[in-house]
């Protein structure tokens, strides 16, 4: 197991409340989940916004149609600035924690802080290996 | 690399005149002198910043005892940036469509 930590900022052109919204509404967070080349359907969203409550969606492969349910839990729940979710060990791929700040600029943007926190296991390693075309460019942001 | 090597890793780059020293020998080696003229720091606060970054891989020193030249080593920010650019491909392409998402409801009516 290795403990990692990364963080990064987002700026959206919209208002705190409508980011907050996109967080925590089933039907909004379908609609952008995901990473590249999946889509997660509205009806294996579960969200249940308070402390201890489940957050759960289901990611479905757009070229096979492969499954990849998660199960997280929110452990913070501040509207409209700070929700924070979890996921435990039980899936292989550690367990983590991530926290999304919300932070009003006063100008009609909101600017979005993630932070993860966690504890990731070898299991996941093969897949940290893909992709690696991208890291140059990572580095120099890093260092910039 | 070591289970906690890249925490040690990220620890070192987590400060950013130790990433402004790797910056500067991202475009070669350079003794110590060298590295501290554009900071405002003595040579034995420098010093303290190279053994951190020497101790997590992130450069190599010479062997000439009076010179000892400081040269980035590429590998640990490798797999430090490997790891991070994993977690951001989930994030950004799902953050994107989030700020299409917002940028559609901002356009349209009130949701």
């Amino acid at each position: 197991m290795t403990f990692r930590e990364i963080e990064f900022v987002r700026i959206f052109d919209a208002p705190r409340e409508l980011v907050w919204r996109a967080w925590t509404d089933p039907g909004q967070v379908a609609v952008w989940w995901g990473p590249a080349g999946m889509h997660t359907p509205r009806e294996t969203v579960d969200l249940d916004v308070r402390p201890g409550g489940v957050f759960q969606v289901t990611m479905v492969s757009d070229e096979n149609g492969a499954a990849f349910p998660s199960d997280m839990r929110y452990t913070k729940v501040d509207e409209p600035s700070v929700l924070e979710f979890e996921w435990d060990a039980d899936r292989g791929l550690g367990a983590g924690r991530v926290t999304i700040t919300l932070r009003d600029l006063g100008d009609g943007r909101t600017e979005m802080t993630n932070h993860y926190a966690g504890w990731t296991t070898d299991a996941i390693e093969p897949f940290m290996r893909q992709g690696t075309d991208q890291q140059y460019d990572k580095l120099a942001a890093m260092l910039a | 690399m070591g289970t906690d090597q890249l925490s040690v890793v990220f620890g070192a780059l987590a400060d950013p005149t130790r990433r402004a020293i790797l910056a500067r020998l991202a475009e070669g080696p350079a003794t110590v002198n060298e590295i501290a003229e554009p900071f405002e720091m003595t040579l034995p606060a420098v010093s303290k910043h190279l053994k951190v970054l020497e101790k997590a891989g992130l450069i190599s020193r010479g062997r000439q005892a009076q010179w000892r030249p400081c040269k980035l080593e590429a590998e640990p920010l490798r797999e430090a940036t490997e790891w991070m650019s994993r977690y951001r491909q989930f994030w950004d392409p799902s953050l994107d469509r989030l700020d299409a998402h917002l940028k559609s409801l901002m356009k349209g009516p009130p949701p």
